[in-house]
């Protein structure tokens, strides 16, 4: 395992109090990163109770102790890791685990939100949502994650084949576990025809995105077009 | 012979309409050739091509460029990632 803490420009130092803050580490091969945005010392706190999660708690979660071996185990370390700062009380953080990601809030909160927006649970209260890139070598789609306290936003990324055979999914979730469930799912399948898993998506509120070799890309009903907005089932609209 | 004639007109009238009730016209039952069977009883809604099957289940194409809004990323989901050791895993605007 190694660590490194590294800022918004790739050098180590610390960064103004408006840049997000950067903490990315390896474990086990797993490239983690975290994001968070405001006080320095307030993020390095939440990047070691993520660092401690993914590499002294999860390994024991694997069959081979030691390991983060399965798309699963690593969407559940981002699950588990996003509960925890929860628990600290942080709204504002973006988690990955090599590529799939994990967002509450936003990475430029406003400083002092109105109550009464609070208080009714206005997003935009709380600041733009994380705008997350979906990357096959090049952008091949971006969404925004409109995570709110309670409502996290999840993106999971899987492909398979090559050349002609090649396709790329992408799925929105409410968390990372069912993101990467569906994802592994539709990318077993046959991209031309992923009707099977509809039922499924309605249910968990999710969106997906199929781009398959030599055809225009497939999108689920709620996936967003053109940057908008994805919110999990039943958060408020952003 | 005018006998003869109107006899044979007769029979293929009669011939004609029982086609009709059958609803037997050339136009409505050309042979298929193969390969083309599928696709046709996939426009009744009878079969499905794959296109169909995503169509009816509330998928849709989209043109590539709808995908995209344009606004810098803060993060980013990669399939590059993916067991990678180095390099940035994050881009923030």
């Amino acid at each position: 395992m190694t660590a490194a803490t590294t800022s918004a420009a790739g050098v180590p130092a610390a960064p103004a109090p408006a840049t997000p803050w950067l903490e990315a580490f390896d474990v086990h091969g797993v490239r983690m990163t975290l994001t968070v945005p405001g006080d320095p010392g307030e993020a390095a706190a939440a990047a070691e109770v993520v660092r401690r999660l993914a590499t002294e708690t999860a390994p024991r979660w694997e069959r081979v102790p030691g390991t983060l071996g399965g798309t699963a185990l690593r969407a559940r370390v981002l699950d588990e890791a996003g509960a925890a700062l929860d628990g600290l009380g942080l709204v504002h953080w973006a988690l990955s685990s090599d590529g799939d990601v994990l967002a509450s809030g936003s990475p430029r909160p406003r400083r002092q939100p109105p109550l009464e927006a609070l208080e009714l649970h206005d997003p935009a209260a709380l600041g733009k949502p994380w705008r997350s890139a979906v990357v096959d070598g090049a952008a091949v789609a971006d969404v925004a994650l409109a995570g709110i306290p309670g409502w996290h936003a999840a993106l999971a990324v899987r492909h398979r084949g090559e050349d002609e055979r090649r396709r790329l999914v992408a799925v929105l979730a409410s968390s990372a576990t069912a993101a990467n469930s569906l994802a592994e799912r539709l990318v077993a399948g046959d991209p031309a025809a992923p009707g099977p898993l509809e039922d499924r998506l309605d249910a968990d509120g999710a969106a997906a995105l199929i781009v398959a070799a030599g055809r225009d890309p497939l999108v689920s009903p709620r996936w967003p077009l053109a940057g908008a907005a994805w919110a999990p089932q039943g958060a408020p609209a952003p | 012979m005018r006998f003869t004639q109107r006899m044979l007109g007769g029979v293929a009238s009669v011939s004609m309409a029982a086609a009709g009730v059958l609803g037997l016209t050339a136009a409505s039952s050309p042979p298929l050739p193969r390969g083309q069977t599928a696709a046709v009883a996939s426009a009744h809604g009878q079969a499905s091509s794959p296109r169909v099957a995503a169509r009816a289940a509330g998928w849709r194409r989209v043109d590539a460029s709808a995908l995209l809004g344009g606004a810098p990323a803060d993060v980013t989901a990669s399939v590059r990632d993916r067991g990678s050791r180095s390099g940035r895993a994050t881009v923030l605007s």
